[in-house]
């Protein structure tokens, strides 16, 4: 595939912008409709027909929390499958950026992403890869649009992976896709016997997952096959200190964590189903103010609080009590990511966050 | 029938040729769509560059454009689009009562014409049988400017009725008009929602706006300033309509009433301030200050002595803004309490 190509004349090949472990991914321009799309065409080595069925399944999921299925193709033995295009990255990288995300902006998070995925449940379709890089926002720091994408690897309830199935332990397969799958996959999908059929509780633990890695910076149970053998030995990552530590954050953070907790539950029948997740965070308060960029320009009070240059010209007052995460204080020159709100001389600004 | 070499039409559509819709399968995704004839003429090629604006705005309100083709008819062939299925409900006039669902039910229709206000695109036909809830919950705005054509207006009964036409529109002489006459046929789509028998002033051609005493009656148990603001809908000069941004934002605010929270920090501890618990008052010796939750806001209700917020002055009446801390004193004593208001994302 070249930049110009033009397939089934109506998507203009604009230029490539991902490889997954089983596709290719291009920007392209609709010309029927005029607008920006994404064109994903199998890998080679990756059954047609397997492509073709995750195309049909997708279409089923109709969400804003989910990337649209907007269009599938077959051109001279190609296989291309047209999605909505995002303008923005996948919170994958997002995360690189952030480290921890507070609990205000990551309730939010929880409860779009939590959306997209009882939607699609509602439409019988289990993701069964859910994770951040499978997750797209758009550009800036308030992760609007969020929309889970890449149902590539989704199948109907009824179904499953019955190659990985014949290989055996799916945790020892070299599958790029599944070792990068295997921090948010479930240990009923991990340690599943041929013939076994985990339905959408995978996804909930996916989600319990992320969330995690989303709240505290790291991934549950650590990376590659290691997060197989932590699964399998129930040994998880604790609660860092630093969600509790200031009483501005506990309570939200706690009610967070009771709802990761219910979702990485071993017994399935002790995960709640999606629209549970939904109802419960739906109830949740959280700041949902626009936030902004800025830099920490100088230090007051003996290093205890000061004032963020912001992106937009605006001073702002903080205080350190308002940090959240692991990378502790802010120091001069340290770029933040915060609400704001009025304030004399200067605005003050919580939550605030520190930025890679 | 087979168009495009994809698109099957179903047995459920083709209700009559041109003008109707027609259900069909993507043989492709194999998925149900829906074809629209446009209709030749003048108006045909604005209409699918709203169209394709629309389909750009991505606004969850609005339905997906999938594609466009043409359908071989006599002579020549016909332009259609193919959009979404949405597999929900129309919404039914008369079958809702004042309640936080019909408060959800008209914000949601709010966010999508404010959505495609937005663009500078009017919809012309907001009427409740062209609005849909899909299985999700989700308020669809359908029939952009496609479905308006003289046979239409003739009908009689209220659904279909000239009674969603802003008073502007009615006359034999040719009016520009804007997106105030959706902010009017909003506020008719409001009342119907709640009644099947709109006050008779609303029925005269042109329409009058009824008299506040006999609209508010549909409106018993709302807040007055949602009523008020549907009514000025209503309004005959358009210029007296409000924007659908500023219902969207109005309707907002009481979606939220109620399910605030805010945490406040004194001494290292958090307190809870809620529809359960509203009322906080501090002391400190160098001042004091009470705060009242009325459901809506965090109002300032009396304070005495060396208070501060957020190092401004303060006095009985100012609201808390989202996030604020409480300075007492001015020395370096000084005691500090944050005050942090959240609530739940309204989302449909």
């Amino acid at each position: 595939m070249n930049v110009g190509d033009v397939i089934s004349g109506r998507y203009t090949v604009i230029r490539h912008i991902g490889r997954g472990g089983m596709q290719d991914v291009y920007l392209a321009h609709d010309t029927t409709i005029d607008s920006s799309v994404v064109l994903k065409t199998p890998q080679a080595g990756q059954q047609d027909k397997r492509f073709k069925n995750s195309a049909i399944i997708s279409a089923k999921v109709n969400h804003h929390n989910v990337a649209k299925t907007l269009d599938y193709l077959e051109e001279n033995g190609k296989l291309f499958l047209i999605e909505e295009f995002i303008d923005g990255v996948n919170l994958d990288q997002k995360l690189k950026t952030f480290g921890a995300i507070d609990p205000h902006l990551a309730a939010r998070i929880f409860l779009h992403v939590s959306k997209g995925v009882a939607a699609s449940h509602h439409a019988g379709v289990v993701h069964r890869d859910l994770k951040p890089s499978n997750i797209m926002v758009e550009h800036g720091v308030n992760l609007h649009k969020l929309k889970i994408t890449d149902f590539g690897i989704a199948t109907l309830t009824e179904e499953f992976f019955d190659e990985a199935a014949r290989d055996g332990d799916i945790t020892r397969s070299t599958s790029g896709t599944i070792r990068g799958a295997l921090p948010y996959m479930a240990p009923e999908m991990m340690f599943r016997q041929p013939g076994e059929n985990p339905g959408s509780s995978v996804d909930i633990w996916s989600l319990g997952a992320m969330m995690f890695q989303i709240l505290t910076g790291k991934v549950p149970f650590g990376v590659y096959l290691q997060a197989a053998v932590n699964v399998q030995n129930r040994n998880r990552e604790p609660w860092p200190a630093f969600m509790s530590k200031n009483p501005q954050y506990k309570n939200l953070a706690e009610q967070l964590q009771s709802i990761v907790e219910k979702c990485l539950q071993y017994d399935i029948s002790d995960r709640p189903t999606a629209d549970q997740i939904v109802d419960e965070i739906s109830e949740l308060c959280f700041i949902g103010v626009e936030r902004k960029i800025g830099t920490v320009e100088n230090l007051i009070q003996h290093g205890y609080s000061g004032f963020i240059n912001g992106e937009d010209g605006v001073k702002t007052f903080f205080s350190q009590e308002s940090i959240y995460g692991s990378l502790g204080k802010a120091k001069i020159g340290t770029k933040v990511c915060y609400c704001s709100f009025p304030g004399r001389p200067r605005d003050r600004g919580h939550p605030v966050i520190l930025v890679n | 029938m087979l168009i495009a070499n994809r698109y099957e039409t179903l047995d459920t559509s083709d209700r009559g040729g041109m003008g109707e819709i027609l259900y069909c399968k993507d043989l492709h995704l194999q998925r149900k769509v829906v074809i629209k004839y446009l209709q030749y003429g003048v108006g045909s090629r604005r209409l699918l560059d709203e169209q394709k604006a629309l389909s750009n705005l991505r606004s969850k309100h609005v339905v997906q454009l999938y594609d466009l083709v043409n359908i071989p008819g006599v002579g020549s062939d016909n332009p259609a689009i193919v959009l979404e299925f949405i597999d929900g409900e129309d919404l039914q006039v008369g079958s809702y009562s004042i309640n936080q669902e019909y408060l959800g039910i008209i914000w949601q229709i709010s966010c999508g014409l404010s959505d495609i206000h937005s663009q500078g695109i009017v919809h012309r036909d907001i009427k409740p049988n062209n609005i849909k809830i899909d299985n999700e919950g989700i308020v669809k705005i359908l029939d952009f400017g496609l479905s308006r054509n003289d046979s239409e207006a003739e009908t009689k009964s209220i659904i279909g009725t000239p009674i969603f036409m802003a008073p502007e529109l009615w006359g034999n002489k040719t009016i520009a008009f804007d997106s105030s006459i959706d902010v009017y046929a909003f506020g008719v789509t409001c009342l119907a929602l709640l009644n099947e028998n709109p006050p008779s002033r609303l029925k005269q051609n042109p329409p009058r706006q009824p008299s506040w005493k006999v609209f508010s009656k549909s409106f018993v148990g709302f807040p007055e300033e949602i009523t008020d603001m549907i009514y000025r809908c209503l309004a005959e000069d358009s210029h007296d309509r409000p924007t659908m941004q500023e219902i969207q934002v109005l309707l907002q605010k009481h979606l939220l009433k109620d399910r605030h929270r805010a945490v406040v920090v004194l001494n290292g501890t958090p307190n809870i301030l809620d529809r359960k618990n509203r009322r906080i008052s501090l002391t400190a010796s160098v001042g004091n200050i009470t705060i009242d939750y009325d459901g809506l806001i965090f109002t300032v209700t009396t304070v005495a002595g060396s208070v501060y917020m957020n190092n401004k002055a303060i006095s009985a009446g100012t609201i808390i803004p989202g996030s604020c801390v409480l300075t007492f004193g001015d020395s370096s004593s000084r005691v500090f309490v944050t005050f942090d208001v959240s609530n739940p994302e309204v989302m449909p």
